[in-house]
């Protein structure tokens, strides 16, 4: 597990919500136990670039990732039937008194059955998403990279700087043929001071992000297209071909403080998103604006061999509409969460038993205020999890196991005045966000120490989710792993 | 090491305030109510057009919104949300009412349009449509072929274009110096950058792109009730014409008159079986094509062709449109490129309320609708409104029902 936890750059900068994450071995790595890492690499891992030296030498890791995922317990404006496949590579290594360290990812999307949206990611933010009413079966190619500079120390300091750069393009082999590309640039600087008991750490994120799409340019027919502005506001027009931009931007700070041996940390978020979308090329019309601004915080504590953490993430989002000129889309999620997890031995990515347990408390909420419709859903998830690790003579074996329900605590769908969208988007995501449930996964990898070449780790899990209570709604997700160290 | 530590600090809550900054959000959106007052003509006995039906339809969503106005003409719609739109109102006078109002016996379809406009918040006064209209009967457009046709290989054909003019009356009409034109303007959003017709604020005339008159001294061409005229682009058997296409629906060697593009170079075949329309201005290529994605045509008389006006397109330097006013057509008819795209009409809504929309290519043709048959003289439906009156037929019926 020790090779998984080195992921984390790449997993971080992932967990941000950006399209690119697609490019990260994140979206492959299985989610093997409730214990969640929210704080444990802010200050060690490369959030905090400043704080990247502390990683030493790390050989080149190579993840290789298959996954395959299929049900209708699903966003309306996912895939049905995605299949990715993955290679990423991480390493780093001190340079004199420097450290640097570099991430590549490449990731091949086959994104089956997707409905109502033409861009990279739906859901990354922006509701001004255009579609056709026909949807279809989606191609994608997204590669990230990433690099990382610690500086030397200049008495309790030092500073860092990462920066990334990521593209992906994908398409979609029937009429109208839609398509698009996207790219995103993103800097962090960091510093961190050792005040001796005490480590701080502040980071600033910029990060610029630019998706163009073209609809019918390879098609036989013209498309008739939809501008989705929210679950019930749209409008659709027949075209030849057309052309739309969403221009990104994030601006974010964080803090973060560390306790001697790494025994407790906390670390805080804010930033704030801005999406600007325009049809047309030559004379660019607006399509919508969103603005989202978000926090995110955690504090972690080790006592012996119990750890725990408490975890938040709060975000508020509101969309111009073009053509009402005024906030149409009003967009809340939060969630709150506990976790907890002890092991047996030094620490828990080698102990032989690790037994971890959760809680999440979170709540959504959608808006379309000219239609008079919105949806809002709270449900608590609460899960156990354990990871065993029996002992082989050429390697190591890890069996995971978790186990969870997922409990409704407060749901209400209001359609007002629906439009033919407003069941297809709204009522959809409503179902999805309010269905009491349950969720287990099981999963196993086999370490082996092939000498020269390094370690290798297999790793396969299956995780499943289901609705109860009649909703006939259920997502299975496979997983293959291929880690080699 | 404190200033250190204020220098971070500053920096960090400058970030921070940065991030926080909610930048140029809005108010969120808020509904309002539309008052709407519909008036008669200017020369009728009354103003308010009580008993209207008067529609407000949303650009943007396609949607319509009707209602009746009341005995003040008087019509408010509630609850409605920013955006651009159309308000459109129609009114059918039986011969005893436009008797009442305007002395004349004589069944009369109203029609008015204020043009697509933003509204942001209630209109400080009521938005006024001014009703006008046409007699009921005489010269119709009864079909317009105007989709053209694939062809075996796979490539598309547009000289099989035909328009037939109907007799829709009971008294024979003679035909002499009719004029035909198509109106100037994008048929929809063809490409990206498409937009709607610049005359579409002026809903006093039509403007056209070309014009071609049928000729005679008056008394020439004399067309029987119940009878009609065939005008082809080119007036040829299309199927089996070398220079046709075999997959053409149509054989319009037996048309009345066919529009002859006359050129140095020839480009456009003279049939010498049908007659020569005499093209009285033209702004097309090698021969008058008009719009596959959706035409607007109209028919009309006046007394001095010359002398209407030739106006400029507004920032192009495209040949000047031949200004018409509407008092003068008689009539319309309008297609655009789908459903959604109201917004290009070229045609004033006094003149046609609608449209209708077919494929592109295939074979398609648009026809009026049949009222009733007297003893065997099939009456159409004119109603002002192309969207009402036509349907798109499979294949067109040159002088068919």
């Amino acid at each position: 597990m020790t090779v998984v936890c080195l992921l984390l750059p790449g997993v971080a900068w992932a967990q941000q919500g950006r399209p690119e994450a697609r490019a990260s071995a994140a979206a492959l790595a299985p989610d093997l136990v409730v214990w969640r890492d929210t704080t444990d690499g802010l200050l060690r891992d490369g959030v905090n670039p400043a704080a990247a030296w502390r990683l030493g030498s790390v050989d080149p890791v190579v993840v290789v990732g298959l996954r395959r995922t299929q049900g209708g317990w699903r966003r309306p404006q996912e895939a049905e039937r995605p299949l990715g496949a993955a290679a990423v590579a991480d390493g780093g290594r001190p340079i004199g008194r420097w450290w640097l360290g570099g991430h590549f990812g490449y990731l091949r999307a086959e994104d089956r059955g997707v409905r109502w949206s033409s861009v990279a990611d739906p859901y990354a933010g922006s509701p001004y998403v255009w579609a056709d009413s026909i949807g279809g079966d989606w191609r994608r190619d997204h590669i990230s990279t990433a690099a990382t500079l610690s500086s030397p120390r200049w008495r309790a300091w030092r500073s860092g700087l990462s920066v990334r750069y990521a593209i992906g393009q994908g398409s979609r082999d029937n009429d109208p043929r839609p398509l698009y590309r996207i790219r995103r640039i993103g800097v962090t600087p960091g510093v961190t001071a050792d005040l001796g008991k005490l480590r701080i750490g502040a980071t600033a994120t910029l990060a610029f992000e630019r998706e163009e799409g073209e609809i019918g340019d390879y098609s036989q027919t013209d498309p008739f297209v939809f501008r989705l502005r929210g679950m019930t506001t749209f409008d659709r027009t027949g075209l030849r071909t057309a052309d739309r931009t969403r221009a990104g931007r994030t601006v974010a700070a964080g803090v973060q403080l560390a306790g001697p041996g790494a025994g407790w940390s906390v670390a805080l978020d804010h930033g704030a998103d801005r999406d600007s979308t325009f049809d047309g090329v030559g004379s660019p019309a607006d399509a919508g604006r969103f603005r989202r601004t978000w926090s995110r915080g955690a504090a972690r504590a080790r006592f012996g061999r119990i750890e725990g953490a408490v975890f938040g993430r709060t975000g508020r989002g509101r969309g111009t509409d073009p053509v009402f000129k005024a906030v149409n889309v009003v967009m809340q999620d939060d969630t709150v969460g506990l976790t907890l997890r002890t092991w047996r031995g030094a620490g828990p990515h080698v102990a032989p038993l690790t037994l971890a347990a959760a809680a999440e408390w979170s709540k959504s909420l959608r808006r379309d205020v000219a239609a008079g419709a919105s949806w809002r859903a709270s449900d608590l998830d609460m899960s156990l999890g354990a990871a065993l690790r029996p002992g082989l003579a050429r390697g190591r074996w890890l069996v995971v196991g978790r186990a969870g329900l997922l409990r409704s605590l407060d749901a209400e769908y209001v359609a007002g005045r629906a439009s033919v969208m407003t069941s297809i988007l709204g009522e959809a995501d409503y179902r999805r966000a309010a269905a009491d449930g349950f969720h287990w996964l099981v999963g196993t990898g086999f370490q082996i120490d092939t000498g020269r070449a390094g370690d290798l780790m297999l790793m396969v899990a299956y995780a499943r989710r289901e609705a109860s209570g009649g909703a006939m709604m259920r997502r299975d997700d496979l997983t293959l792993t291929m880690v080699l160290q | 090491m404190s200033k250190r530590y204020a220098v971070a600090a500053t920096a960090l809550a400058a970030m921070l305030a940065l991030g926080a900054c909610s930048e140029d959000e809005g108010p969120e959106v808020e509904t309002f109510s539309v008052q709407v007052r519909v008036e008669y003509p200017s020369t009728y006995a009354t103003t308010a057009a009580g008993g209207a039906t008067v529609r407000l339809r949303s650009v943007e969503r396609n949607t319509t919104d009707s209602a009746t106005a009341d005995a003040t003409g008087t019509v408010t719609f509630q609850q409605i949300v920013p955006g651009s739109y159309e308000v459109s109102a129609s009114r059918a006078l039986t011969e005893a009412e436009s008797a009442t109002l305007t002395g004349q016996a004589i069944a009369v379809n109203l029609n008015g349009a204020v043009a697509a406009q933003s509204l942001l918040g209630a209109p400080a006064t009521p938005i006024l449509v001014t009703l006008a209209g046409s007699r009921v009967g005489d010269l119709v457009l009864k079909e317009v072929y105007y989709t053209g046709s694939p062809t075996p290989s796979g490539g598309t054909y547009f000289s099989d274009q035909f328009f037939e003019i109907y007799n829709n009356s009971t008294d024979t009409i003679y035909v002499d110096s009719l004029y035909i034109g198509d109106a100037y303007g994008n048929s929809g959003q063809i490409n990206p950058s498409s937009l709607p017709t610049p005359f579409q604020a002026d809903q006093q005339h039509v403007y056209l792109s070309s014009v071609w008159m049928i000729p005679g001294n008056g008394r020439d061409h004399p067309l029987a009730p119940g009878k009609s005229i065939i005008i082809a682009q080119d007036g040829i058997n299309h199927r089996t014409d070398p220079l046709g296409n075999p997959d053409s629906p149509v054989d319009l060697s037996n048309a009345d008159w066919e529009t002859y593009n006359e050129r140095p170079d020839n480009r456009d075949t003279d049939s010498p079986g049908v007659p020569n329309l005499e093209r009285r201005y033209f702004t097309g290529g090698f021969d008058w094509l008009v719009p596959v994605f959706g035409p607007g045509i109209v028919i009309f008389r006046t007394a001095n062709f010359d002398a209407l006006e030739r106006t400029p397109i507004p920032g192009s330097a495209l040949d000047p449109r031949i200004k018409v006013p509407v008092g003068q057509v008689i009539d319309a008819f309008e297609a655009l490129q789908n459903p959604n795209s109201a917004s290009y009409k070229r045609i004033p809504v006094s003149l046609d309320a609608g449209f209708v929309s077919a494929g592109t290519y295939t074979g398609e043709s648009a026809r009026r609708k049949v009222a009733n048959t007297i003893a065997g003289r099939r009456v159409y439906h004119d109603r002002n409104n192309t969207g009402l009156d036509f349907e798109i037929i499979a294949t067109p019926t040159p002088r068919g029902p």
